[in-house]
């Protein structure tokens, strides 16, 4: 529910509880049914009420047991018999700083502060121990707030007679034990309060009047914290990031500023801002959250924005990455199909607003924050990510998300992207190199750098000096579909000697990418082979920093090669052996 | 703009989920379900709602909504 989403409105919900709960009654899920024993050393009303309303929400239905008030060790250590007919699921212990019974004081040698210490740890492990041995259930356990004062000021948090110091130790004796016991888990209070304004947690008057431990106004986010674990031990938490790219990812849009003049470093201070999300994105990442994008950018655009060396995130970081001009909520779906998982394990992180209300209507939760220092606080304290039992399995989990990711994009290319290519109506106009064009040709083999087999330069007078030596021949394509005009986005390069035809140069724009333009060029040049009496087609790939993306093409049109080192290499095909690849785009030859 | 039993007929409608009319004679204990749970959530909403922080002492010795208006009056 909405109301209940974070970030939620307090006061809202302290005002409606009694209609929101009846709301989530009546949305009739398939619940999960647990129990819950609420130990309490001080008022749980409206605590029990605020449990109850986020565990509906996500799925769970709990039975509460509750125990009298301030009766937490009484009724586990010596009248349990209510409670062992109950048999929970889950006990939360709900103690607080007032509840710590013997508290160091100025006259308390250094042993007696370790008595007290140990007396004070003993009554808690003692419960814990019991409840273990009873019922082997899961335990929640606050830690132990900062006290209200200090009086030895700044002293009390090291001074072994401090108040703060002797709640420091008893936390820390609560971690160790957490530490060693699995079933064991701290709600941490003491970061939540601090968060929250330690003061403003305190007001003491609703324990004066109540005996609430905590202000009023805080329940619901004390609620949901805690609900927080236990949603993540009943596999609720989130398990995937879906964000978009220009000024979500960096700052900038690549497709206008330039892959260079994008800011994601600490140089700058909005580039910073950036720099410090991507490496919180990347810590995520390295728990087994699942990264992908879903952005409105020309796939190259945004793969020359993420090839900024500035950037923390590298695309093998990514599992699934939509860069298109499709609707947001379309990737989306597709990106969970991908990864198999359901759309409610997903947020979504985009800095327009209006993506963010799309997506809105879907079962992803969105982020609303519009820059990077809200996109990391809205997560954090939206504990979406709750880590309690962090397996082996957790951490290779993200590999097989990758592994079902490629079967799944091959099965969409093999079948339904052959289908999308054929709904564009593609169509390559193919011509001869006759001195038109010059300009865009020499701009396109100048700045292509990812579809570019042998990445040569040229100036325009050097290009028409080159086409005119050794007989060759340069051919370029212009593509259209039933959207609209790419332009001149092919270059194919060949020259003949002694009955093999050799192709040069072959570039394409990025914008031409994944259509089969590569396919339906090279047929065409099969055709010139066979028309001249070639009897082998060699073509070579000189590998740089950037056309990886190339490297297997002619392996993919069926070419050979016995080249194996790292540098350039050649791969040949018999004109005989040769089959047509493109079946998706109509190709017209200028001429013919 | 609501005046105070107004606006206070809202908050209790909102926290009980009826639709009860009240007026300054109204005693809180004749309403439905009231008990301390709810009149908790009853004082914490007002001192929401009016920016206010209410004295609990006195506001728990208000039997009457016109008691009570009056105790909130002075923050």
């Amino acid at each position: 529910m909405k109301s209940l989403n974070y970030p939620f409105d307090s006061q809202y919900l302290i005002k409606h509880k009694t209609k929101i709960r009846q709301e989530l009654i009546c949305e009739n899920k398939t619940y999960t049914f647990i129990k819950v024993a609420v130990l309490a050393g001080s008022t749980v009303n409206h605590i029990v009420d605020f449990i109850e309303l986020f565990l509906l929400d996500c799925g769970l239905k709990p039975e509460f047991y509750i125990s009298g008030f301030n009766q937490y060790y009484e009724e586990v250590m010596f009248e349990s018999q209510r409670l062992e007919q109950f048999k929970p699921d889950i006990v939360f212990i709900h103690t607080s700083s007032r509840n710590i019974l013997s508290k160091p004081t100025i006259k308390d040698t250094k042993e007696h502060i370790e008595e007290k210490l140990d007396m004070e740890f003993e009554r808690y492990t003692a419960m814990w121990t019991k409840l273990k041995e009873m019922f082997n259930c899961i335990i929640i356990q606050n830690n132990f707030e900062r006290p209200m004062y200090q009086i030895m000021g700044n002293s009390d948090i090291s001074n072994i007679h401090g108040e703060s110091n002797f709640i420091y130790r008893l936390n820390g004796l609560m971690y160790k034990y957490s530490q060693d016991n699995g079933h064991f888990y701290i709600h941490d209070v003491d970061g939540l309060s601090a968060r929250y304004g330690l003061e403003r947690w305190q007001e003491p008057k609703y324990w004066y009047y109540y005996k609430y431990a905590l202000n009023i106004n805080a329940i619901p986010e004390f609620c949901y914290s805690l609900v927080s674990i236990i949603k993540s031990l009943y596999g609720k938490n989130k398990r995937g990031i879906i964000l978009d790219a220009d000024n979500t990812l960096w700052k900038g849009i690549v497709g206008e500023d330039g892959a260079n003049n994008l800011k994601m470093s600490t140089d700058t201070g909005i580039g910073y801002s950036f720099y410090e999300w991507q490496h919180y994105l990347k810590k995520l990442s390295q728990y087994g959250i699942v990264l992908s994008v879903a952005s409105k950018n020309n796939e190259c655009d945004f793969f020359e924005g993420l090839a900024n060396t500035s950037n923390a995130l590298e695309a093998k970081d990514f599992e699934c990455i939509y860069a298109n001009w499709n609707r947001k909520d379309e990737n989306i779906e597709k990106i969970a199909q991908e990864l198999q998982l359901g759309k409610e394990h997903f947020l979504f992180v985009d800095d327009n607003p209006t993506e963010r209300a799309l997506v809105m209507h879907t079962d992803v939760t969105v982020i609303d924050g519009n820059k990077p220092e809200e996109f990391i606080k809205y997560i954090n304290n939206g504990h979406y990510f709750e880590v309690t039992q962090l397996t082996k399995e957790d951490v290779v989990r993200k590999q097989s998300y990758k592994a079902n990711a490629d079967r799944q994009k091959q099965q969409r290319q093999h079948i339904h992207y052959h289908d999308f290519l054929r709904d564009l109506e593609l169509t390559l106009n193919i011509q001869t190199f006759d001195g038109t064009n010059i300009d865009r040709i020499v701009q396109l083999l100048n700045k292509s750098n990812q579809f570019n087999l042998l990445t040569q330069r040229y100036t325009q007078q050097e290009f028409i000096l080159h086409v005119q030596e050794n007989n060759r021949r340069c051919y370029f394509g212009e593509l259209k579909d039933r959207f609209g005009d790419y332009g001149l986005i092919v270059i194919i390069m060949v020259s003949v000697d002694k009955r093999i035809l050799y192709v040069e140069d072959f570039v394409m724009s990025c914008r031409a990418i994944k259509k089969n333009v590569e396919f339906a060029i090279m047929d065409y040049i099969y055709q010139v082979a066979k028309e001249k009496g070639c009897k082998k087609i060699v073509g070579t790939y000189i590998p740089t920093a950037r056309n990886a993306l190339v490297k297997d093409i002619y392996k993919s049109m069926g070419f050979t090669s016995k080249d194996l080192n790292n540098g350039p290499i050649t791969w040949e095909i018999e004109v005989s052996k040769y089959k047509n690849m493109n079946q998706t785009v109509q190709t017209i030859v200028k001429g013919q | 703009m609501m005046n105070i039993v107004e606006k206070l007929n809202d908050i209790i409608n909102s926290i009980l989920e009826t639709n009860v009319v009240i007026n300054n004679q109204t005693k809180f204990s004749d309403l439905p379900e009231w008990d301390s749970v709810v009149q908790m959530t009853f004082l914490v909403t007002v001192e929401n709602e009016f920016n206010i922080s209410i004295d609990i002492g006195e506001a728990l010795e208000a039997e009457t909504i016109g008691e009570f208006s009056r105790c909130i009056m002075k923050e």
